[in-house]
C-alpha cells in the first residue's frame, strides 16, 4: 500500500518522533509506514486520517501492481 | 480542538516527555536490588575467584548504572512504561536467584519430596517473569507486537528443529545433552527472529 504520510508530515513540519508521539506509536512504526514496509491496522489508519483531517483514501492508496499480481 | 492537538498541547505544557523524579529514584533502587542479586550469582559462578563483597559491588554498580541509564531516556522513546521494566528486572533476577538456590540445594542431601518442592523456587519467579513479558508485549504498539509475535514463532519453530535433531541423534546413540540449554537456545532463536523481523520492517 502506498501513502502520503511523509508529505503530510513535511507540510506540518513534524518529525517522525513528533508524529509517533501524537499517534501513540513508536517512531519505527511511522518510519515503516512511510516506507510502505508496514500497512497500519484500520483503527490506526482512521487515527492518522483524523489527525490530518482527511479521509483514509486520501492518504492511503492500494498498490495496484501487487493487487494485480495477487 | 482534535484529541491529537489537545494531547500535543498538554505534553508541551506539562513537560511529561521526561521520566518523573519518582520513577528515576525507583529505577535506581530497583537497579541496586537486582544488581545485588546478580552479584550473589556472580560470586557463585566465579567460584570464589573474587571476594564476595567485590562481586556484590560489581553487581550493584552495574545495576545502578542500568537503572540510571533507563532514567535518562526520554519517556517517548521508551517502549514499555518504567514500572513494567522494573517488574521484568525483578522477576528476571528472582528467577536467576531461584535457579541459583535450587542448584545449591541439589548438592545437599535432601529427600525427594523436598527437592521437588524446592524446584518451585525457580518455577514461580519464572512464571512471574513470563507474565511480565506478556504485560510488556501488551504495551507495545501494533507493529512492535507483530515483530514480537513473528520472533516468537521463529523461536518456536527453531527450537522444535533443535529438539528433533537432538532426539534423532539420541536414537543413533549420541548422549542426551542438558535440557536446560534449550532455554538458552530458545532465547537465542528469539533474538535472531527479532533481528530478522526488525530488519524486514526497518
Amino acid at each position: 500500500m502506498n501513502n502520503r504520510l511523509k508529505v503530510l508530515r513535511a507540510e506540518r513540519d513534524w518529525s517522525q518522533a513528533k508524529l509517533a508521539e501524537l499517534l501513540d506509536v513508536s517512531r519505527q512504526t511511522i518510519n515503516a509506514i512511510e516506507n510502505s514496509k508496514y500497512d497500519p491496522s484500520l483503527p490506526l489508519a482512521f487515527k492518522i486520517a483524523d489527525l490530518f483531517e482527511s479521509k483514509i483514501e486520501d492518504i492511503f492508496e492500494p498498490d495496484m501492481e501487487n493487487i494485480s499480481r495477487a | 480542538m482534535s484529541s491529537f492537538l489537545y494531547k500535543e498541547s498538554v505534553m508541551k505544557n506539562s513537560g511529561e516527555q521526561d521520566i518523573s523524579k519518582d520513577d528515576k529514584r525507583r529505577n535506581l533502587i530497583s537497579g541496586l536490588g537486582v544488581g545485588a542479586a546478580l552479584g550473589v550469582v556472580l560470586w557463585s559462578a566465579l567460584d570464589d575467584l573474587l571476594p564476595f563483597p567485590f562481586d556484590l559491588l560489581i553487581g550493584m554498580g552495574t545495576g545502578l548504572l542500568v537503572g540510571y541509564r533507563i532514567g535518562q531516556r526520554p519517556l517517548m522513546l521508551m517502549r514499555y512504561p518504567p514500572y513494567i521494566l522494573r517488574r521484568m528486572l525483578f522477576a528476571g533476577a528472582a528467577f536467576v536467584l531461584g535457579m541459583f538456590a535450587y542448584t545449591t540445594l541439589l548438592d545437599r542431601d535432601l529427600d525427594d519430596g523436598l527437592l521437588m518442592l524446592s524446584s518451585l523456587l525457580a518455577i514461580v519467579p519464572g512464571i512471574a517473569f513470563l507474565f511480565t513479558v506478556g504485560s510488556a508485549i501488551a504495551h507495545l504498539d501494533e507493529m512492535q507486537r507483530r515483530i514480537q509475535t513473528e520472533a516468537i514463532a521463529i523461536a518456536f519453530a527453531g527450537t522444535a528443529i533443535v529438539v528433533l535433531v537432538i532426539f534423532l541423534l539420541g536414537l543413533a546413540g549420541f548422549p542426551n545433552p542438558n535440557w536446560g540449554w534449550l532455554l538458552v537456545v530458545m532465547t537465542f532463536m528469539w533474538l535472531l527472529g527479532k533481528l530478522w523481523t526488525m530488519w524486514r520492517y526497518r
